[in-house]
């Protein structure tokens, strides 16, 4: 089976930010986290693959068809969660839902019911009145209740916390076991990612900088500490990124042998965190 | 699309409370328009329904909701001009009751009774204005299109309200033009003659309200 997200040289000019042709692919079954500071494209690359805004450049193909020919057909099959509410306050769920519902072919009302339960959400309760946590809860609840095959989730856990978090990131490890569904799931709080992310896109200044499995960036990437002294080695071809202080330096390099090697055990090698490699390779070596 | 129109009247629902006050205040400001009475207060609050349909998709920044469910933009724009006769039906019930109100409690207030060709006229006026701003609406939104609507609510207002001034007599071409005209008799015919005007300008409405709605980013 192909890719069940892929963008080829997607382009998209504002005044003063620019997408810049950027390029990835999603296989089904897997989560992507979809990385990157604010501002760095990641909202705008999910309003392209929605249609919400349009294409100057390049292709989106979801399920193999393009996004913009079928795009009824497309997001028939995709669930989405934002980072702010777009469902009406002033409605109970139970209204909304009823509005809503309709719109979706494979629309399951006990699938739904089962997260509404699950999620304790009240269903007579106007939206308005509802928690971040619960907002967000009840547009995951409608996004599974129409059995999507790809989840789009735009920074979903920002402003969450750790609890309802955690629950979120247990339900997504449920709903992608059945290796049905795939997920994209933006955020900047690299936490998440490291314990549900199977591949990981960082996106920077619009461009995209890497795109590969989780397990390969781990292995790929090591965070290195030492004294200053071995910055002056032949460190530098290794350093993707690095940050001096008052008692050495510390910093992202390659090739985790060849350092140590090099080093000759002066230095300390460490499994990094995505955190640390978003912030190493998106600001290089001026750290 | 039905669901649609169920979500704007259900986001109404203040609105309905508020349309029985909008129609007592206009049956005491308008008591002196005499059979222009009921046209007007349809008009007046049968727009504000529309323009209130407008602000809660802005409050709730509700177009990257249906921009992101599998619903056809031609949907989402077409149920804002089906719901317009809703919307008029609802007014016309308020004021019906409002009227039976006035005169049960023999409120000293001139209040016309309902009749057809007052409520059809009425629809039609909300109809027109409607057409006039959904095109605005769609391209710029609810909060930059209300310059817009500022200036048709008052221009149709203060303009109905001077026309009598303006025209204390017929004025020499309206015979001329009413000749060259098909003669239209009967109110049947006159019914028609409206409806067929009416579509053709909701028409048109919709057709450049739903190219500009496409044009849109959100």
């Amino acid at each position: 089976m192909g890719s069940i997200l892929e963008l080829r040289d997607v382009v998209k000019h504002f005044t003063g930010f620019t997408i810049n042709g950027i390029s990835f692919s999603l296989e089904p079954g897997y989560i992507m986290g979809f990385i990157g500071a604010n501002g760095s494209g990641k909202t705008t690359t999910i309003k392209l693959i929605m249609n919400l805004l349009h294409l100057d450049g390049g292709e989106i193909k979801v399920f193999g068809l393009d996004s913009r020919k079928y795009e009824q057909e497309i997001k028939q099959r995709i669930g989405f969660v934002y980072d702010e509410n777009h469902f009406y306050e002033e409605l109970t769920i139970a209204q909304m839902t009823r509005v809503v519902a309709p719109f979706y072919q494979n629309w399951d009302w006990d699938t739904y019911n089962h997260y509404v339960q699950r999620f304790a959400l009240p269903a007579a309760k106007k939206i308005k009145t509802f928690s971040r946590g619960m907002k967000m809860k009840y547009a995951l609840a409608v996004a599974l209740a129409h059995q999507a095959e790809l989840l789009i989730m735009d920074e979903p856990t920002s402003g969450l916390d750790p609890i309802v978090r955690t629950e979120l990131l247990d339900i997504l490890g449920e709903v992608i076991q059945d290796e049905r569904c795939s997920v994209l799931f933006s955020s900047h709080i690299t936490s998440d990612l490291d314990r549900i992310a199977d591949y990981v896109t960082l996106i920077h200044n619009g461009s995209i900088v890497f795109s590969q499995s989780k397990e390969n960036l781990l292995e790929k990437y090591s965070v290195i500490k030492g004294e200053r002294s071995l910055l002056g080695s032949n460190l530098q071809p290794y350093l993707v990124g690095v940050r001096e202080n008052q008692f050495g330096f510390e910093g992202l390099v390659t090739d985790r042998e060849s350092v140590a090697r090099l080093t000759g055990g002066k230095a300390i090698l460490e499994r990094p965190t995505l955190e640390e490699i978003m912030l190493y390779c998106t600001r290089g070596k001026a750290v | 699309m039905a669901y649609l129109i169920l979500k704007d009247l259900l986001l109404q629902k203040r609105m309905l409370l508020l349309a029985f006050v909008y129609v007592l205040m206009f049956t005491f400001a308008f008591q002196g328009m005499g059979e222009g009475q009921l046209i007007a207060i349809i008009t007046a609050v049968g727009y504000m329904f529309v323009m209130m349909g407008g602000a809660w998709e802005e409050k709730n920044n509700a177009d990257v909701l249906w921009s992101s469910l599998p619903t056809p933009k031609w949907k989402t724009v077409g149920a804002k001009y089906l719901s317009i006769p809703v919307y008029v039906a609802i007014v016309i019930v308020i004021y019906w009751v409002m009227h039976t109100l006035f005169s049960v409690l023999r409120v000293p207030v001139r209040s016309m009774p309902l009749d057809l060709v007052g409520a059809v006229l009425g629809m039609t006026a909300v109809f027109v204005a409607a057409s006039l701003y959904y095109p605005v609406y769609f391209a710029l939104g609810y909060t930059k299109s209300r310059y817009w609507h500022f200036i048709l609510f008052f221009g149709i207002m203060i303009s109905a309200s001077m026309l009598p001034n303006l025209f204390p007599e017929k004025p020499a071409w309206v015979d001329p033009l009413l000749e060259r005209l098909p003669k239209i008799t009967g109110d049947l015919a006159i019914l028609v003659a409206l409806g067929v005007f009416v579509a053709v300008m909701v028409g048109i409405s919709f057709l450049i309200s739903f190219r500009l709605y496409r044009r849109r980013e959100f």
